[in-house]
């Protein structure tokens, strides 16, 4: 069922996605370029050189913009009336240019600041003189005001701009005009006037936006011309995920970016993040930059970010060069901007539960299961009838307890809350950014608060930033950024996996939560998880962190044009104390002695005050440095030049270790040839502490080229509806140096201290000697050779998209122990040599359409698909027995297992089968193997891979929106396919290691369902159901999911009603996080593992959370 | 661009090569000033012993919780079960034992003490002077390569014998030597090492090997060498080489039996011990041991076997199938061996504080009423473990036994046997273990024949050694493996309404032997993949 719903619901939003395309009317609708400044310019001072001919005029106009820092404003129709312009000027001042035009072409220009509103002379005849006045306001799609916009009479030359507060007033309007509203890297809008007086627009912003730049190593740069595969997300999609985690609010929203959120824990729910899945057998983790510099991320308040960049190819990557090779994921946060101070207040409050909890049955089902499970196996039934009874009816609660531990230890819900305040703004010379906001979120254990202390489990965090920019002269500019935060974890003494197992293991029937005397109930099987939550003391973790950064920038055009050099420091220090209180506590068994009185017998522990214990841990100091050369500069018109070279050393102090340090030298050299030919080169050379001096710094160069097809003439002849179309490739070397274990692998051998040997009448440990790790003098880094071909495509000025990556990945040298050298060297601790190989190949597609029907109405549709495959090889495995066996040739993270085929229906069969007796007990109704080799017998030989690897290979996510008038609407649907979960041990089977049973155990076969059974023979302990409990298929759950992970009803309040309280914007929203999620899991949530993240799933974690959150943002 | 610009770039890229290269300190390491290389190690005697210690450390606890995987071997045995089937030595006696499936894979594990032990003797050379010191180290080393080699060849007959360091680029591809190739090695080193090494050392060296340890091990290789395992043809001459090494170490006089058999266990290194290790804060042991049902919570780990607890004599010293012995098979349990209550908990025992209660529905059984006792986890048998379990629950000192007398009193009388048949040395032998005074059995009848004698003397061993390492690797080189498969039986016990116990016997366990497959231990199989040299042992 659900997966039919999966399908319909996917063929469905493809279906939308098409229709979509079809029916939206095509808008030839056009707009400038130009950067937007508010001062008044002399267009006769300003020189300009320009040699084009044939061109339409909007495009020559363009021309002169981009060259000139002016802005033109001109209609719809311009181009089809002048549509072959020539122009020849060399140094010529633009007014002259402009005089030319006007004489040639019977052109009106008219100046307002910048700004130049560009009209023909013929229409000076026919403009209507009738007409009303009309004043209004600009907006952004964040409510801030838009100066600088520009406001046309459709059909007319008459226009205006909006000045500093947005606001516009245009005599003259015919009662039913239409009103053009454009600005730069906004989607123009035309507004029918419907005799009103005041008229207020919001603009949505182009978020295809060529225009717009990019963040990329080191520096930014212009998307149109962009060779790398980078995509990016800004604040306003982050902000729509009501998730503490900032990690947690990436998933789907970017090709090539897998993020997989684990479990739900407060405070420790980051997920885990790859960029086009695994690369290598280490560390895969991406390096993460926040403003630049190597940081944490997860715990960042989204309020504080601008944009989010991952760094995929090799053309975006090399310039990290040992440290690139897993992508690069790069934060940007927020400026100041110059304006009015603009405060921004924002309350969100939100609940959030289990996505899906484990369903454990209650005791009648248990104790009828484990009767049939000992007769299964031949011996008598634990309970009687009349028990059986009992438990059915609950009518003796304490001496046959019915418990649901997850309902006595969790609630069913948990709340979390935020605030965030932030003020920006700033003037020609100094700009700020202030945020401060407050999360606090409650886990879902029951409140746990004594007289002595609060154990209640919660976590809080409060987020600091400041980011100042002063501008010290005209060339001369410095940033300070200032950001702390403080993450506070509070909760029971006891960690969450103890209390989870106990959760797991505790069987209803083993005993109650309290006894009728209100003492904490006793069972033999493990502690009551009850009065570890509330009893057992508390833990409380303090993480502070400190993080400045100052960047000075000057200009160097007094030595040539285009230079400047910048300069960049950093300090971080993150500071984390842990203190814990325990204590134990007393259990109580209840019972009845032969009279019927009851009898309290203390069980374990005692009551005792509690103790004190703290431990610092993972504090670390970081010193980070960056000076750089940039250059950039167009010759000759059509020759962009851009340079940078750039020299960093990164030094951090964890804890008492000795510090690790970095030093790298990046370059990069770009050219382009009239927008339209592109070339890059890039490199970093850098090296690390962790390599034998001479071994320690790396080149890794990378090439790419880009042609942007739709500037030839030849395409904007014959398809003009090809707004951009690009090809791009890069190829080259990036390396990982990030291959975890221990550093300095190419120190000599050591001795260190091992296992020594009691001696003496009173022994103590009298300590050992012996070599430890073995160097390796020639270890290395990984190096990945990346390839990458990418094709960028839209049509109908940018209505619709498609972006389209192929890449290609090879790592070698990855740092791996050998697994063919014999025992009988007896060296343990081999030296890790550099030989491992991945191939990691896939591909990702985007697809867009976005469309604005009326000021009122607009719309998105977008969906993104990643596929990733690797491949391990040169793996120095012995040949095994069989070829399915062997690891070489499969992805990291494959499971070995046996086949199954379904359930034995008879002891005939089984005697008719391959010997499985190996296992143990083989009873019909247990699970049938297949025999790979045909030997006859099932063992290891028998195993071959099974299921998909750790992470899903195909990463989904789509989104739809619209907005009208006051309200927006957007949903993310996220999903994974070609992905395993694994269930064993408490999460799987019944009655492991006398651990409960669960729902799904109901299924099990018996004589009479053998037809329909889905779960084999039940057992009354694990090792009755060995044979069934083998590394097997059967355990492998298929992990496709698809989630609705987002979905945001926002509506911003009329201005004409904000106004009176001088807020200039003002909007309520609802928003939810995993709200639905399709897959035939059914066991578990499809995301979670276990916290150590490998692929085994045994059910001691914490859930994943659905949240539903509504929030309030003023802005005044 | 011009020259002039061009010259200012490169001028700017010079700086920054030139900023790089002046920093490459920048990346230097502090030298690791605690780190140890060998020529640091081996420059200091005290240095030195604690590499000594560590070749030590390969001597293994049976009690420790990770030598079998939270079992004790003898759960591979008839001699028990351990409760739990995820324990190590379950995939011995379900079959599913393989050169891919391993139990007991201590091969690369002993090579890596072996290299130890040459590291050791190849550098302890380089200390200055302490030259007395230094020899008996030497020796020290060299009992604990052959011992190590010993517990090679137990297992897995003969195996390729290194007898130097090998370095990273050695050729490693080598063959297995022959058992005789390997007794004859451990049997010389154990002659050179025993000339060496002291009787006995001061108290706070005790654990150190003696001159007695090193006879024992070549008192114990010759036994196994002379065994029908490794001894198709029986030649006459081995017997007589391990009833000499034997009576040996007996003669030295150094050792006596220890009168309680229980507290033989508990008081370390007592007059009885030739070698022990001694095992401390082991209270684990305890722990996992306890009845599951007992007061103080456990975990029931051993369960005796009823096929173990039948090979006990009757406390008038017949066995329990001479019509005459009085044994009651309704009371299976009354009027036994003196040993069976020191080595094992029955029902009606307090142990731990607490009634023991392993019928059907008490406590300690394998289904406790809900609430009590870990319900799958109590004994599969009936019976839980005495013998080595501190009651008193102090984590305090305990030794494991490696060599003891009493051992070597049934290695002697054994190879006595099969060299003379039961001649009166044998008799004496045995009733020296017999007559141990909490023991006090009567003196045997001497009327049996050798064939007779030998399974008397296979029987006394089962009974005197129990959990002490030794029945697995008896009945293999025995060749009677197959008493370790079949069914195992348990007692399923009823309690009556007097009070009184009805013992049914019940299987518990069809256990798999495959004999004579077992009887040698399979390599392991990566181990064969990456060594074509190395062959496999036969039907493996």
């Amino acid at each position: 069922m659900e997966k039919f719903i999966r399908k319909e619901l996917s063929t469905a939003l493809c279906v939308f996605a098409f229709c979509m395309m079809l029916i939206s009317p095509i808008y030839a609708s056009q707009y400038a370029y130009g950067a937007v400044e508010r001062r008044q310019v002399d267009i006769a001072k300003m020189k300009v050189t320009l040699r084009s001919a044939g061109k339409p005029i909007t495009q020559v106009l363009r021309e002169v913009g981009e060259r000139t820092g002016l802005f033109f404003a001109y209609e719809d129709q311009l181009d089809k009336k002048i549509s072959a312009v020539t122009v020849n000027v060399d140094d010529q001042s633009v007014l002259v240019l402009l005089e030319n035009l006007s004489k040639d072409y019977g052109l009106k220009f008219k100046q307002v600041n910048k700004t130049i509103h560009v009209s023909q002379k013929e229409n000076d005849t026919q403009e209507i003189v009738a007409g009303i006045k009309v004043t209004g306001t600009v907006y952004d799609d964040q409510d801030f005001p838009i100066p600088g916009a520009n406001i046309l009479i459709k059909g007319t030359s008459t226009g205006t701009i909006t000045d500093l507060d947005g606001k516009f007033v245009l005599e003259d309007v015919p009662e039913d005009g239409v009103l053009i509203v454009r600005f730069v890297g906004f989607e123009p809008m035309e507004v029918p006037v419907n005799g009103r007086s005041s008229i207020e627009v919001k603009l949505s912003q182009n978020t295809m936006g060529l225009d717009e730049v990019v963040v990329v190593g080191y520096g930014m740069q212009k998307k149109a011309t962009l060779v790398g595969a980078v995509n990016s997300i800004d604040t306003k999609d982050l902000l729509q995920s009501p998730t503490a985690n900032l990690g947690n609010a990436l998933g789907g929203r970017l090709p090539g970016l897998i993020v997989q959120q684990r479990g739900g824990a407060p405070g420790s729910d980051a997920p885990t993040i790859r960029i086009r899945g695994v690369g290598t057998t280490n560390n895969a983790d991406p390096l993460v930059l926040v403003d630049g510099v190597e940081r944490p991320f997860n715990q960042i308040d989204p309020n504080e970010v601008e944009t989010i960049s991952i760094l995929k190819d090799a053309s975006a990557t090399a310039v990290f060069g040992v440290r690139g090779a897993n992508g690069v994921i790069l934060i940007t946060t927020k400026r100041g901007e110059i304006g009015k101070p603009k405060v921004t207040a924002t309350f969100n409050q939100a609940t959030q539960s289990p996505t899906q909890l484990p369903d454990y049955l209650d005791s009648y089902n248990t104790a009828m299961l484990m009767n049939e499970g000992l007769r299964n196996e031949g011996q008598e039934a634990l309970f009687s009838d009349e028990e059986l009874e009992k438990f059915r009816t609950g009518s003796d609660p304490y001496l046959y307890p019915n418990t649901d531990w997850y309902d006595a230890v969790l609630n069913s819900s948990a709340p979390q809350s935020q605030a965030n305040i932030k003020i920006s703004g700033g003037t020609k010379t100094a700009r700020y950014f202030v945020s401060g906001s407050y999360l606090t979120q409650r886990g879902l254990y029951k409140d746990a608060k004594t007289p002595d202390y609060d154990a209640t489990d919660r976590f809080q965090r409060y987020n600091f930033r400041s980011n100042l920019d002063f501008d010290v002269t005209n060339d001369f500019t410095a940033s300070v950024n200032l950001a702390g935060r403080r993450e506070i974890r509070n909760g029971p003494a006891i960690g969450l996996g103890t209390i989870f197992s106990g959760m797991a293991r505790l069987k209803p029937y083993e005993s109650s939560v309290y006894n009728p005397d209100g003492s904490l109930a006793a069972s033999n099987v493990g502690a009551n998880p009850v009065g570890q939550v509330t009893q057992s003391g508390y833990n409380r973790q303090y993480l502070n962190t400190f993080e400045l950064t100052v960047k000075l920038n000057h200009k160097l055009d007094f030595i040539t044009e285009g230079l400047s050099a910048r300069a960049m420091g950093a300090y971080d220090n993150v500071y984390r104390y842990n203190e814990r209180w325990t204590k134990s506590f007393m259990e109580v068994r209840y019972s009845l002695d032969e009279d019927g009185n009851p009898v309290y017998i203390p069980k374990t522990g005692v009551e005792t005050p509690l103790s004190f214990g703290s431990d610092w841990d993972n504090n670390s100091r970081r010193f980070y440095t960056e000076f750089a050369i940039d250059y950039a500069r167009t010759f000759d018109e059509d020759h962009a030049v851009s340079a940078l070279a750039l020299f960093n050393t990164d030094r951090t102090w964890r804890n008492a270790n000795w510090p690790a340090s970095k030093l790298g030298l990046v370059g990069r050299v770009t050219y382009g040839y009239k927008d339209k030919y592109l070339a890059e080169f890039n490199m970093g050379y850098n090296g690390t502490d962790n390599f034998a001096p001479g071994l320690r710094f790396g080149f890794f160069p990378s090439a790419s080229a880009g042609w942007v097809i739709s500037e030839e003439s030849w395409i904007k002849d014959s398809a003009p509806w090809v707004s951009f179309l690009k090809l791009r490739g890069s190829y080259g070397l990036v390396g990982n140096s990030g291959i975890g274990g221990r550093r300095w692998l190419y120190f000599p051998d050591k001795y260190g201290s091992v296992d020594g040997y009691p001696f003496g009448e009173n022994p103590n440990n009298t300590g050992g000697l012996g070599e430890t790790e073995l160097g390796n003098p020639l270890v290395t880094w990984e190096k990945a050779k990346k390839s990458n071909i990418g094709i960028e495509a839209f049509f109908y000025e940018d209505k619709f998209g498609i972006v389209f990556d192929l890449f290609r990945e090879s790592r070698n040298d990855i740092l791996m122990t050998r697994r063919d050298v014999s025992g009988i060297l007896g060296q343990s601790s081999l030296p890790p040599v550099n030989i491992g190989v991945m191939e990691n190949n896939g591909f990702e597609i985007e697809l867009s359409h976005r469309n604005r029907i009326s000021g009122d109405f607009g719309y998105f549709v977008t969906g993104n698909m990643s596929y990733a495959r690797n491949v391990r090889s040169n793996l120095t495995e012995p040949t095994p027995e069989y070829p399915w066996m062997s690891e070489e040739g499969t992805p990291l993270g494959q499971i070995f297992g046996y086949q199954n085929l379904g359930f034995f229906d008879s002891q005939e069969e089984i005697d008719n089968w391959a010997d499985q007796s190996a296992f143990g007990m083989v009873l019909p109704g247990d699970i049938k193997y297949k025999d790979l080799n045909g030997d006859g017998i099932i063992n290891a030989e028998d195993m071959g891979p099974i299921g998909y690897p750790l992470f899903p290979e195909i990463i989904y996510g789509a989104t739809v929106g619209f907005d009208y008038k006051g309200f927006d609407f957007s949903m993310l649907f996220q999903g994974a396919a070609n992905g395993s979960s694994y269930f064993l041990q408490e999460a799987g089977w019944e009655f492991f290691n006398s651990a409960k049973a669960m729902e799904h155990h109901l299924g099990r076969w018996t004589p009479e369902t053998k037809d329909t059974a889905t779960y084999p023979r039940i057992s009354s302990a694990s090792d009755g159901a060995n044979n069934n409990f083998q590394v097997s298929d059967f355990w492998l759950k298929d992990a496709s999911y698809l989630r609705l992970k987002n979905l945001e009803i926002g509506y911003s309040l009329p201005k004409s009603f904000l106004s009176k309280f001088n807020a200039s914007n003002c909007r309520i929203y609802v928003n939810g996080t995993n709200l639905l999620t399709w897959d035939d899991v059914e066991w578990q949530d499809p995301e979670m593992r276990d916290s150590s993240g490998s692929r085994y799933f045994r059910g001691w974690q914490y859930p994943i959370m659905r949240v539903f959150n509504a929030g309030l943002s003023v802005t005044f | 661009m011009n020259i002039k610009l061009n010259i200012k770039i490169y001028t700017l890229f010079s700086v920054l090569i030139l900023a790089l290269s002046s920093c490459a300190e920048y990346l230097d390491p502090e030298p690791q000033q605690d780190d140890l290389t060998k020529d640091i190690v081996f420059s200091d005697i005290l240095q030195a012993e604690k590499v000594l210690n560590n070749v030590y450390s390969g001597i293994r606890s049976g009690l420790q919780a990770g030598t079998y995987s939270y079992a004790m071997l003898a759960s591979a045995t008839d001699e028990g079960v351990n409760s739990f089937s995820w324990a190590g030595t379950w995939p011995v006696t379900n079959g599913a034992w393989s050169p891919t499936n391993q139990f007991d894979n201590i091969w690369s594990r002993q090579y890596q003490f072996i290299r130890k032990a040459h590291l050791f003797l190849e550098n302890i050379d380089q200390v200055p002077g302490n030259d007395e010191l230094k020899t008996r180290m030497k020796a020290e080393a060299r009992f604990l390569r052959a011992y190590y080699y010993f517990t090679l060849v137990e297992r897995y007959g003969g195996v390729p014998l290194v007898t130097e360091l090998l370095s990273l680029d050695a050729d490693l591809a080598l063959p297995r030597n022959t058992m005789e190739e390997c007794v004859n090695f451990i049997v010389s080193e154990c002659d050179a090492v025993s000339g060496i090494l002291p009787g006995t050392y001061g108290s706070s060296d005790l654990g150190r090997v003696t001159r007695g340890a090193a006879m024992a091990l070549k008192a114990r290789a010759l036994l196994y060498f002379a065994s029908p395992l490794h001894n198709p043809s029986n030649e006459t001459s081995r017997w007589e080489a391990a009833a000499k090494a034997a009576k040996d170490v007996i003669d030295l006089g150094t050792y006596s039996l220890y009168p309680d058999y229980q507290e033989l266990f508990l008081e370390p290194f007592n007059e009885e011990i030739i070698y022990a290790r001694v095992d401390y804060g082991n209270g684990f042991f305890d722990t996992w041991n306890r009845p599951s049902g007992n007061i103080n919570g456990g975990w029931g780990g051993t369960n005796p076997t009823v096929n173990f607890v039948e090979s006990y004599d009757m406390e008038n010293g017949k066995t329990i199938d001479d019509p005459s012995s009085g044994y009651n098979p309704e009371q299976p349990l009354e009027n036994r061996d003196p040993r069976l209550y020191q080595t094992v908990v029955i029902p009606g025992d307090t142990w731990f504080g607490d009634s023991y209660e392993s019928w059907d529905g008490g406590k300690d059984g394998r289904t406790p009423p809900p609430g009590q006792g870990k319900a799958g986890d109590g004994t599969r048998t009936g019976f839980n473990l005495k013998k080595y379990v501190q009651e008193n629950f102090q984590n305090n000192t305990r030794t494991w036994i490696v060599f003891r007398l009493g051992e070597m009193y049934l290695n002697y009388a054994e190879a006595m046997n099969e060299v003379n048949g039961p001649v009166a040395e044998v008799y004496d032998a045995l009733d020296m273990i017999r007559g141990r005074q909490t023991v006090s059995l009567p003196a045997l009848e001497r009327n049996l024949s050798q064939a007779e004698m030998r399974e008397r003397i296979w029987k006394e061993r089962q009974v005197e050694l129990a959990f002490e390492e030794h029945r697995w690797f008896d009945v293999r080189r025995w060749k009677i493996g197959e008493v370790l498969g079949g069914p195992m039986y348990g007692y399923k016990m009823t309690k009556n309404a007097d009070g009184s116990l009805t013992y049914e016997k019940n299987v518990f366990q069809e256990r798999r032997y495959d004999a004579p497959k077992f009887n040698l231990y399979p390599i392991p199989q990566s181990e064969i993949n990456i060594n074509e040299n190395l062959e496999q042992n036969p039907l493996w």
